[in-house]
């Protein structure tokens, strides 16, 4: 998008991945919503993977080595998320020589370098940000003082990754590896002229840090270890302040300013082991352990009043809470016969909040048969058990959607999945898979009905727990080889939810099941210089929920009567949007140069610019009645769409 | 080859934003059979019983503009005790309608006595509705405080304190709006005081006066509330302030929260639907009985 490679949206292109909404990095995974994904960057739990409400995660490309997407079938070693697994691991730097890559886009530029520092030691630093706010800055300012006003107003990000490998022995490396990032949205201004000058200014920000420090050990040819210590936070702060200062601005007549802090903090340690018995065995085993400490949400309050001589401050929150998390597994993938192999495995989990311990048993079991034509039949079966989870809007994806823990009311969620499928290689190039899947969830969480995040009320009152529903059928076709690659996925799914106080009790389409899901993706490399890339992706629309009538109604009795209009669902997600369907396109135009090596990058997000739906609102409008001569009020219904066809432009060289 | 591309791409781009970020989209509006539309509210304080009676319209057209009232509805009440009462149509205000039939039977309703409200007309499914009337609670103390402390947003305000013993094994919900007036009896003129308070047990009615209160946090529990109100600047002695309690139901209760949730959501285009809660069969709106007390708390 906008020619920044973005993991999680190319990932969306797969069958049974599917975004949430136009221009969204959220990943929607077999049913599952975003945060029943486990998102690991270098073994580090990553609660917020997206920057400017969603449009772009927060994963450099540069500093990407691979990514691993599991959607069902997990392997033991994995716990903690009911949807999928997504393993996202840095480079580690170039032990040879310095090397770089440098990039200007239309939205924000990248450096990247990474080297040795000695013989055993290499580095990778990698950082980007975005820069519409420093382009816009003097057009801004200049509208303000065209207004006898002094103010700014900008949006940015950031993010910063690194990473240093050192070997200690031929037995030993050690691995630093972290992230930092973050979105910033400031607005401000103040008056410049008369006696009294009011001013306001308003602050949005949230962002994560993650680190890891792993020890790799080699004990024997057969076992090997990593021993992992991690750290992850995701924190918001909001700040708002306004009021008025005398002419000298020195002196403050009156101000009222808002806090709110949120976040998730998290210590965790692990140690992994890998055996090999014997070529048919590759057992893995380990455990692990982290502590959370959930703030979830503080408003600080205070009001100052010189001419009143009044000074009020108050601090209204919800109290902190901590909790450990504990994971403890052991998975074989064996070689039973030669055409059978099997990964079998236990994860056992706990969760300890409010004097309360949780537990849970988790089997695992993956089978791959390979029949004699080469085709492969697989099939799994998983358990997980998830504690912690993300408090959100239905509407879309906000930094201010809560992450907050399983504590004495409100309980752990359960699924269980199973999946049967084939997948077979035709002619070399070209590989064809098919696979079916059910999967069940328990105490899925929801806000109760109307409830939201800014209220003052325990966020424990004001959730509700449900039963959800996922079964599809996903069909990938890729072809590997050749000057024309690419594949296309198809997603045929069913997604529902259940909760006894939403819906008045009924089941209810999941706002993101979506019938059917296409992508076709394709790159042709016309010659060493020129290469085309094109993706199209078409997908029912989302459910949303619509009444079916509106009525005038009244409320109460004797003193306080009042009138309303009300709107009658007959039920939620009634309604479906648009299907949603888009054409990407881009040309890269490579040159090889005496030192380095620059690219071109050209290509268009919308290319036929579909007006996709991201809402429908409503609104109204007058006709005259030709009849009686009055205007008569008609509510008409609207889609609001976000990006038209949008261009755009890279430059990138690679040192 | 990279400037031709540019400019094209440039071209699309510019004729295709015309008019883009708000389009009129044609939907499909979803079936519609228009139902009756009941809202039935009684009090045991009170001695009569309102009923509005609309219908309901598509959701491209606005209820507030046509009223959509029904006349000629036949609205039946009867107790588990044998009473039956009709209701007697109105003809409203034209510039305030706030009910079309009323039943002016004083004492009809009585604490702990199911009722059923049956709404007949021709065109329409008969809807129906049950309730009981729940007990009322005795306030054993209900004082003025001239300095209530600050609410939530740091304003200073008066108080009204307030005791009881909530009933014990059944969940309890209650109402409280503050009057007003120089009558001491069931005022017919008054003002109504906003009440709020930082109690979590309470929330704002509908009305966005009064306040609902569930006893969910406290149920059987001797109770003290403080409810917090604008305060007074005036010594006039004939002015009053009553205290008007009342026991509600559950469905009411819900009703008074979830509508108004609805309301505040209304323009919220990313805020989740509310579905207003309905105890009309075949039909919607909400059949509410109270038992209510009125107590003097200067």
């Amino acid at each position: 998008m906008l020619g920044e490679v973005d993991v999680l949206k190319a990932l969306q292109l797969l069958p049974g991945v599917q975004s949430g909404g136009e221009g969204q990095s959220g990943l929607y995974i077999r049913g599952g919503s975003p945060d029943q994904n486990l998102i690991l960057l270098d073994g580090v739990p990553v609660y917020n993977a997206a920057h400017l409400f969603g449009f772009f995660s927060v994963f450099n490309a540069d500093a990407i080595r691979d990514v691993q997407l599991i959607k069902g079938g997990f392997p033991a070693r994995y716990g903690g998320r009911l949807s999928s697994v997504l393993e996202i691991n840095m480079k580690e730097g170039n032990n040879k020589k310095i090397a770089g890559t440098a990039s200007i886009g239309l939205i924000s530029s990248k450096l990247t370098l990474d080297g040795p520092i000695d013989d055993k030691t290499s580095f990778l630093i990698s950082g980007r940000r975005t820069y519409i706010d420093m382009l816009l800055r003097p057009l801004i300012k200049q509208q303000y003082k065209n207004d006898n006003q002094d103010g700014s107003l900008g949006y940015y990000f950031y993010d910063i990754n690194a990473k240093i490998n050192h070997k200690i022995s031929d037995k030993d490396r050690i691995y630093l590896s972290s992230y930092l990032g973050n979105d910033r949205f400031n607005f401000e201004s103040k008056d410049l002229r008369g006696e009294i000058r009011d001013y306001i200014k308003n602050k949005f920000g949230w962002g994560n840090i993650t680190g890891a420090a792993r020890w790799n050990h080699i004990w024997n040819p057969k076992l090997f270890s990593n021993t992992t210590l991690t750290y992850s936070q995701y924190k918001l702060n909001f700040g708002a302040e306004f009021g008025s200062r005398y002419r000298d601005q020195s002196t403050i007549r009156e101000n009222i300013a808002l806090a709110y802090i949120s976040g998730i903090y998290d210590f965790g340690a692990k140690i992994d082991f890998d055996y090999l018995p014997d070529p048919n065995h590759f057992i893995k085993f380990g455990i692990s352990g982290i502590h959370h400490r959930f703030a979830p949400g503080t408003f600080d309050l205070e009001q100052n009043d010189t001419e009143q001589d009044y000074r009020f401050m108050k601090i209204i929150g919800q109290k902190n809470i901590t909790a450990q998390e504990y994971g403890l597994y052991v998975e074989d993938d064996m070689r039973l016969f030669d055409r059978l192999k099997v990964n079998a495995g236990i994860h056992i989990s706990g969760f300890n909040v409010e004097k309360q311990f949780y537990s849970s048993i988790q089997p695992r079991l993956g089978l791959r048969y390979l029949l004699s034509d080469g085709t492969a039949i697989k099939a799994s079966y998983a358990q997980m058990r998830q504690y912690i989870q993300l408090l959100a809007y239905e509407g879309i994806g906000l930094p201010t959607d809560l992450w907050l823990p399983t504590t004495r009311r409100v309980k752990p969620q359960d699924a269980w999945q199973i999946a049967l499928g084939a997948a077979k290689t035709v002619f070399e190039q070209y590989e064809l898979s098919l696979e079916g899947y059910y999967k069940k969830m328990t105490n899925v969480i929801s806000y109760r009905e109307g409830e939201g995040l800014f209220e003052l009320s325990d966020w424990q009152d004001r959730v509700t727990q449900g039963n959800g529903w996922s079964y599809g059928t996903e069909l990938f076709f890729q072809k590997k080889k050749g000057a024309l690659t690419g594949w296309i996925g198809y997603t045929l799914s069913w997604s529902s939810r259940q909760f006894d106080d939403l819906n008045f009790g009924k089941k209810f389409d999941f706002k993101y099941d979506r019938r059917h899901d296409f992508s076709i993706v394709a790159s042709y490399q016309l010659n060493k210089k020129i290469d085309f890339s094109a993706s199209w992706v078409y997908g029912t629309g989302n459910a949303i929920s619509l009444a079916s009538s509106n009525y005038f109604g009244r409320y109460g009795y004797g003193p306080s009567r009042q009138l309303f209009r009300g709107s009658y669902f007959t039920e939620r997600n009634n309604y479906r949007m648009r299907s949603y369907h888009r054409l990407d396109f881009g040309v890269n135009f490579h040159k090889e140069k005496n030192k380095h090596s620059r690219t071109w990058s050209v290509g268009a997000y919308n290319a036929y610019s579909r007006k996709n739906p991201f809402y429908i609102f409503e609104d109204s409008d007058y006709i005259l009645d030709p009849t009686t001569g009055e205007y008569k009020e008609v509510l008409q219904f609207k889609q609001a769409s976000l990006f038209p066809l949008i261009p755009y432009v890279t430059y990138k060289i690679d040192f | 080859m990279i400037r031709t591309l540019s400019f094209i791409i440039l071209w699309i781009s510019l004729f295709s934003c015309e008019d883009f970020f708000s389009t009129t989209v044609d939907i499909d509006i979803p079936e519609h059979e228009p139902k009756l539309v009941v809202h039935a509210f009684g009090n045991t304080l009170l001695d009569s019983i309102t009923v509005l009676v609309t219908q309901s319209v598509k959701i491209n057209e606005n209820p507030f503009q046509q009223k959509n009232l029904i006349q000629g509805a036949r609205i039946t009440i009867k107790s588990s005790e044998g009473q039956e009462a009709q209701f007697t149509e109105i003809v409203p205000d034209a510039n305030y309608v706030d009910y079309n039939y009323i039943l002016r039977a004083p004492n009809f309703l009585k604490e702990g006595v199911q009722y059923e409200l049956q709404v007949e007309k021709d065109g329409f499914e008969t809807v129906t509705a049950t309730q009981t009337v729940p007990f009322s609670t005795r306030i054993s103390k209900a004082i003025f405080i001239k300095e209530g402390g600050l609410d939530n947003d740091g304003n200073k305000r008066s108080a009204v304190d307030l005791s009881f013993k909530d009933p014990e094994e059944i969940n309890n919900y209650y109402e409280a709006t503050l009057l007003r007036t120089s009558n001491n009896n069931v005022p017919r003129y008054f003002e109504i005081l906003d009440l709020t308070s930082t109690d979590p047990a309470t929330s704002a009615s509908f009305d966005y006066y009064s306040l609902v209160i569930s006893d969910i946090s406290f149920n059987g529990d001797q109770k003290t509330l403080r409810l917090l109100t604008w305060p007074e600047h005036e010594d006039n002695q004939q002015i009053k302030k009553l205290l008007f309690w009342s026991s509600i139901t559950e469905d009411h209760y819900r009703f008074s929260k979830l509508a108004k949730k609805a309301r505040e959501n209304n323009d919220n285009p990313f805020g989740s639907p509310v579905l207003i809660p309905s105890n009309m069969s075949n039909g919607i709106g909400i059949f509410a009985l109270a038992a209510g007390q009125l107590i003097p708390v200067d």
